[in-house]
């Protein structure tokens, strides 16, 4: 299914950054504008109706075999039309698309979705059937086929499927979508998951309109200016195409697909309003931040002047408080008592400060800039940071444009030391941001604006200890204790909340975080350091669990009691995207077993290290024999967080010589039979040999 | 949210209190009928009046209490279907704490109205959701509703704990209708009589339930559909969408929509040289009838449009002809007006689909159905099942969605209950065969092959046809099992043929195949496989046991042994043979020492066996599991 959003998520923007009182006044003021047709205008290549031979004729696409459809052309025409009261943009688009197997009919089904008072208009489909005849079939959209729904608050959605869709067939439709936005145009998308073979997007508006246009992955594509007179008007044209575009596709471990989309987008920067008067509108990064600060959304509503906030913090921090015990106070104030009802996407506050005080819930904007207010309100220096999250993809320092970012943060200066807050969850100290918010970069808001850099960093450790006794029939009893820091113990303070509200105990989220495998049974006895989040995690559990069959006199014994990684987390043997951990970690595994008294162990692996080229992932074992004691020990570090596609065979090939180590076994000789001495005594002569053979091959890869 | 309440809400908030004293506040009770559920039906009265054949009316009070927030959805979130032929009248809702004290009323910024269309491509049923969570448990929302009906096909049916299992302190219906008018009942699960009242020329039926405990699902149990207690009603006579017709007998429903279905199986002309020419040349009816069955799946797709009668009435072939989609009446309706023009009888059949679906009372005739299928009975008598809405199903095979169940077939006379057939333990084949090299390092080079038949063909066309390279390739990782490799070669077959048996191949190299122990390698037995699930353990099974689907797995593995590695021990053979499913694995070395082969069959019957067999059913998934996990040990010559 195609979903088409028409600036949905932009409204707040427009209160935002302008009012639109001025524009109106300043048009009245302006010369008289007569209203423009319906846009006649055609991209260059392509006409309704018209399509080439060798488009119905095609069979199959060999650029891309993994091709369903190709889109032939896309064209979006937008235009801001000066020809009523009010500016309207009125976007037309018209998309042609061949169909090559049945998994591309996906892309004949349309969902345009849009805001209360928006219109969509000239709906209009039709879809070309090759036939064996000179001519081919063709069948129209009808119209009591195009249907129009309520769908949610405010918004409303036009939805159709095209007729006679079949491989081979070529579809095509059109339609226009009108609102009042015109602070942005766009964004124009060149790239989808199926070939796109011409994509053009042309923007027209009055001259008196400046806008700053913001461009991603766009070097190959064709950009032309230029000026038309309509009626009267002065009108700049800027066009945009691309050809032969390759398609776009998911792969695990990338930030988002967004990060390597060609596109393009403009901002409104000025317009010149009556009497020639320019009328900025956004243009600068200084004025974007003076633009955030007055803002009714959110400056003014963070400034800490509110009378609730100023009364809230009397009741958080002390008169003899210093500064960064009043900042821990006023971010534990926030983190738990008011909760975060999951959305993000919006730097502005949804409602006055005040009601988001008073309802103990929000949204992330709601509570981080709730945090800045107390913050000040608490004579804390801070000031905001607006960053656009992973999932929402990179920010563009060239373009000052409050659109790109998604998420706001809170830079706070309790003393020489600088932190920067996110209050959205419970169980997560200060020191450590949102995975999300990890983008590496930010803009700040204050009188001295500009854009900063940070980076994950607290560690992230996750330490499982198994001390028990193997019985001869292969079972181990004994305890486990777990600890973890950093993010693995935010999630594991998830994870144990969530247990909790769903009734559930926690030995299932112990099970999980220790990844342990089928015949282990946990019982948590003790659990710590959930309340304090500045503490790790610790817990700790009786534990019981198959780790070993019997074959005969010999035992087959899983030092990794069934918590060894037993899978390749990367499966595909190639790759396009980098691979983005997003922070850097750390696994740890210890275990002691008691072996069963007089059990011969007669050859245990060897010890063993495993680094990538550059060290940005190592992993060590050793598995040794103390008395009665089996010894066994491995960690896993993942020491940077981006591995780009020239890497990742080298990182695939790591994770599978990691399998390969914790999935061996060791055989214990319970009968001591007449063969396993005289071979525990030549194993130590031979580790030692093996150990230096293995290590240079593993690690000078 | 806490919000103010005007005072005038307050007094008028202040008075419902006083009329209903100590309304739903928290007491010892509800937790005893709790009984440690996160939420509690306390009423649920439903009233529901005839006016006549075509119009009744609706209302609706349930009560509900959340004691924590498991129980928060099904508290505090209501969805009720309106639109078509439902028009919803009044929703109103009143959170109240636990003293039973009223603390909020539903507000218009509480609801919502949507679209569905999650179901069907369009559908004129919306949904209005209304949400009213509470801050603290526990609390309580009252919630009250009217839907008036304009056009009816049939009664409802009277589930207390609503659609799902939830316990219930007490529940109540009223049925109304005018005294002349029959009505049928059909109680499951439910002792209760009803009392009988008459006024003015009005008859109301009332039944109520008090202290229902919370279902619980059991492990491989049926649907709770068919266990929770529940009143069936019946109605002789209804009217919707200008259209009449008889419930109080299959003929009656069967002849209804066969009236619907009338003048609709036109071809237009261009369609009739179409199905002529497809049936050219073609040496039986078997054939053509298959030939159109394999045009109709690859020229057309599923599109559900659902509205005003066109629930219920099919597009005409014309329709589906030109636009090439439809529904499943559609598509039904089309491939039996092919059929018709070459001369061979087909028959709609309405049937209630899916796996877990409820079973037909055949003597409770009732609008019951989800789903048509289409019945055609060759001149020899053979009869051919054809399941019309998926382009991947095989040629006359039904599966799980529909099989083994009474349906009603449409005649021109009107109709009867047929019974579709029941599939198998071999018709749904799971086939696996290999040869593993290994090397001394644990990994190894593998030729697998893999074949489907049945559900699992479905399945695994449904993963892999149209599908981007990686996806077919993140498949084969999912299916082979293994902690990791490269592929060598892979080998699809042709997937757009569609063969009714899927043979599918690929070269494997894996790093880690035999887990290493020193100098021995332990070599598992099933590796090209998923585990079996094996049933959790219970303790006092009460419910009785569906084991589903039949299926079967076939698989033949070929381990060829590293140089100079001989064997040391090799699991014992396993049989296993029981009413329900048999197992049998062995692991033989070749005569010359040089490789081990693996047999293995499991055969597993989709027996519905009484509790006690519960036991014994996962018994034998535990020594079946047992058996797969199993390994062999070789060992390199020292």
């Amino acid at each position: 299914m195609t979903y088409v959003y028409t600036r949905i998520l932009r409204r707040d923007v427009i209160q935002s950054t302008m009012s639109l009182y001025r524009i109106r006044y300043a048009l009245l003021l302006s010369l008289l504008v007569c209203g423009s047709d319906d846009l006649a205008a055609q991209c260059n290549e392509l006409s309704w109706g018209r399509v080439p031979d060798e488009h119905l004729a095609m069979e199959s696409f060999p650029d891309d075999p993994d091709a369903n459809a190709v889109v032939l052309a896309d064209c979006g025409l937008e235009e801001v039309d000066l020809g009523s009261y009010e500016p309207k943009v009125k976007l037309h688009r018209h998309r042609r698309v061949k169909v090559l197997t049945e998994g591309g009919y996906d892309l004949g089904t349309v969902v345009i979705r849009f805001r209360e008072g928006d219109r969509v208009s000239r709906v209009r489909g039709q879809t070309f059937v090759p036939t064996s005849g000179d001519e081919p079939r063709r069948v129209e959209l009808s119209g009591d086929a195009i249907y129009t729904n309520e769908v949610g608050d405010d918004l409303h959605e036009v939805r159709f499927t095209l007729p006679a869709l079949e491989p081979g067939a070529v579809f095509e439709y059109s339609f226009i979508v009108e609102n009042d936005n015109f602070v942005t145009l766009g964004p124009w998308t060149f790239q989808g998951r199926e070939p796109t073979l011409y994509s053009e997007y042309r923007a027209s508006f009055p001259r008196r309109f400046g806008y700053v246009t913001s461009g991603q992955q766009i070097a190959h594509v064709e950009s032309v200016q230029d000026q038309t007179d309509r009626f009267g008007e002065n009108y700049s044209e800027a066009s945009w195409v691309a050809r032969d575009v390759p398609a776009l596709r998911e792969e695990p471990y990338v930030t988002t697909l967004a990060d390597y989309e060609m596109r393009v987008e403009l901002q409104l920067r000025e317009y010149v309003g009556g009497y020639g008067r320019i009328v900025p509108v956004l243009s600068t990064w200084p004025e974007v931040a003076e633009t955030l600060l007055e803002s009714d959304r959110f400056g003014r509503q963070s400034d800490g002047r509110s009378r609730a906030v100023r009364r809230q913090v009397e009741e958080l921090v002390g008169p003899d408080d210093d500064a960064v015990t009043r900042m821990e106070a006023v971010h534990d104030f926030v983190r738990t008592s008011m909760a975060w009802d999951g959305y993000d996407g919006s730097v502005f506050m949804s409602d006055r400060v005040e009601r988001i005080l008073e309802n103990r819930a929000g949204d992330s904007a709601d509570l981080n800039l709730l945090l800045l207010g107390l913050l000040r309100a608490a004579d804390v220096p801070a000031d905001p940071v607006v960053i656009s999250t992973r999932p929402h993809g990179r920010a563009m320092m060239e373009y000052p444009m409050v659109t790109q970012f998604d998420r706001v943060l809170v830079l706070a200066r309790p003393g020489d030391e600088m932190y920067l807050l996110d209050a959205t969850d419970p169980g997560r100290p200060f020191t450590l941001l949102p995975v999300e918010a990890l983008s590496g970069q930010g803009f700040l808001v204050s009188s001295e604006p500009q854009w900063i850099e940070f980076a994950a960093n607290a560690s992230t450790q996750t330490t499982t200890a198994v001390t028990g006794t193997l019985a001869p029939d292969g079972t181990l009893s004994g305890t486990l204790a777990l600890r973890l820091s950093g993010y693995d113990a935010v999630s594991m303070r998830r994870e144990l909340r969530e247990a909790a509200a769903d009734g559930a105990a926690a030995s299932e989220a112990a099970s999980e975080a220790a990844e342990a495998g089928d015949g282990m049974n946990l019982t948590v006895t003790d659990v710590r350091g959930t309340d304090d989040v500045h503490e790790p995690v610790h817990m700790e559990a009786d534990l019981t669990a198959e780790v070993a069959a019997g074959v005969g006199e010999t035992l087959y014994l899983d030092p990794f009691t069934t918590m060894g990684l037993d899978e390749n987390p990367f499966k595909l043997q190639e790759r396009t995207y980098p691979v983005d951990f997003a922070y850097p970690f750390t696994r740890t595994y210890v275990a002691n077993i008691t072996l069963p008294a007089g059990a011969v162990t007669d050859d245990l692996p060897s010890p063993l290290q495993i680094v990538t080229p550059d060290g940005g992932a190592t992993y060590v074992r050793s598995i040794g024999r103390l008395g009665d004691v089996l010894q066994v020990q491995s960690r896993l570090q993942i020491r940077k967080t981006v591995f780009d596609s020239a890497e990742y065979p080298a990182l695939r090939d790591f994770y599978d010589r990691v399998v390969a180590s914790e999935t061996e076994v060791v055989a214990v000789g319970l009968g001591g039979g007449e063969a396993a001495v005289p071979e525990a005594a030549a194993s130590e002569d031979v580790a030692p040999e093996a150990d230096a053979a293995e290590t240079p091959e593993e690690g000078g890869r | 949210m806490i919000r103010l309440v005007p005072l005038v809400a307050v007094w008028v908030l202040a008075l419902a209190a006083e009329a209903q004293p100590a309304a739903y506040g928290i007491t010892p009770s509800a937790f005893v009928h709790a009984d440690g559920a996160a939420a509690l039906v306390r009423d649920y009265d439903v009233e529901y009046v005839v006016d006549g054949p075509g119009r009744a009316t609706q209302r609706v009070r349930l009560v509900m209490t959340a004691f924590g927030p498991a129980g928060r959805e099904a508290v505090s979130r209501l969805v009720v279907p309106h639109g078509g032929f439902r028009r919803l009248r009044r929703l109103d809702g009143v959170l109240r704490d636990a003293s039973g004290e009223a603390v909020r009323e539903l507000g218009r910024r509480d609801v919502q109205d949507r679209a569905i269309t999650s179901v069907s491509f369009q559908d004129d049923l919306q949904i209005r959701e209304a949400e009213l969570p509470g801050d603290a448990y526990p609390y309580t929302v009252e919630w009250t509703y009217e839907v008036e009906h304009r056009g009816v096909l049939s009664w409802p049916e009277w589930r207390p704990q609503r659609s799902g299992t939830w316990p219930v302190e007490q529940a109540s219906f009223r049925l109304s209708v005018p005294s002349d008018m029959p009505v049928r009942t059909r109680p499951q699960h439910l002792d209760a009589e009803p009392t009988v009242t008459e006024a003015g020329r009005r008859t109301t039926y009332a039944w109520s339930v008090a202290s229902v405990p919370a279902f619980e699902p059991e492990p491989l149990g049926p649907g709770w559909q068919a266990q929770t207690p529940t009143l069936f009603l019946g109605t002789d006579v209804f009217e919707i969408g200008g259209t009449r017709g008889r419930a109080d007998s299959w003929e009656g429903l069967g002849a209804w929509y066969a009236q619907l279905s009338e003048g609709r199986t036109v071809l237009p002309e261009a369609a009739r040289g179409e199905v002529r020419a497809i049936a050219a040349g073609a040496d039986s009816q078997r054939e053509v009838v298959r030939r159109l069955y394999d045009h109709l799946q690859r020229s057309t797709r599923y599109v559900s449009v659902q509205l005003g009668l066109g629930g219920w009435q099919t597009y005409d072939a014309e329709y589906v002809f030109e636009r090439r989609y439809g529904d499943c009446k559609a598509l039904v309706n089309y491939l039996q007006a092919m059929l018709a023009e070459v001369g061979i009888a087909a028959e709609p059949v309405l049937i209630y689909a899916g796996e877990d679906a409820p079973a037909l009372d055949p003597d409770f005739p009732r609008n019951a159905f989800n789903h048509v299928i289409l019945r055609v009975e060759l001149d020899s008598g053979e009869v051919i099942w054809l399941e019309c809405t998926s382009s991947l199903a095989a040629f006359g095979h039904l599966g799980a969605f529909t099989e083994d169940r009474d349906a009603l077939l449409v005649t021109a006379a009107g109709g009867r209950l047929v019974r579709t057939p029941r599939s198998h333990a071999a018709d749904h084949l799971v086939a696996r065969t290999g040869t593993v090299r290994l090397d001394p390092s644990g990994g190894a080079e593998i030729e697998a092959g893999w074949q489907y038949a049945g559900d699992p063909r479905v399945d695994v066309l449904y993963a892999l046809t149209d599908r981007l390279g990686s996806d077919q390739e993140r498949w084969l990782h999912d299916t082979a099992g293994l902690a990791g490799f490269d592929i060598e070669a892979f080998d699809l077959g042709d997937l757009a043929a569609r063969p009714d048996t899927l043979g599918i191949g690929a070269t494997l190299r894996a790093a880690t195949f035999a887990r290493r122990a020193g100098r021995r390698l332990l070599i598992p037995l099933r590796p090209l496989a998923e585990d079996v699930a094996v049933p959790p353990e219970a303790d006092g099974r009460v419910q009785p046991v569906h084991l589903g689907t039949p299926y079967a797995e076939r698989d033949e593995l070929r381990l060829v042994l590293p140089e100079g590695y001989t064997v040391e021990a090799l699991p014992e053979a396993v049989v296993l043979e029981t009413a329900f499913g048999r197992f049998a694995q062995t692991v033989t070395p070749t005569e010359d020492g040089t490789a081990l082969v693996v047999r293995r069959t499991l055969e597993v019957d989709g027996a519905a066996l009484p509790p006690e067999a519960y036991e014994d059913v996962r018994a034998f998934f535990l020594a079946v599991a047992r058996a797969d996990a199993g390994h062999a040990v070789i060992a390199a010559e020292s």
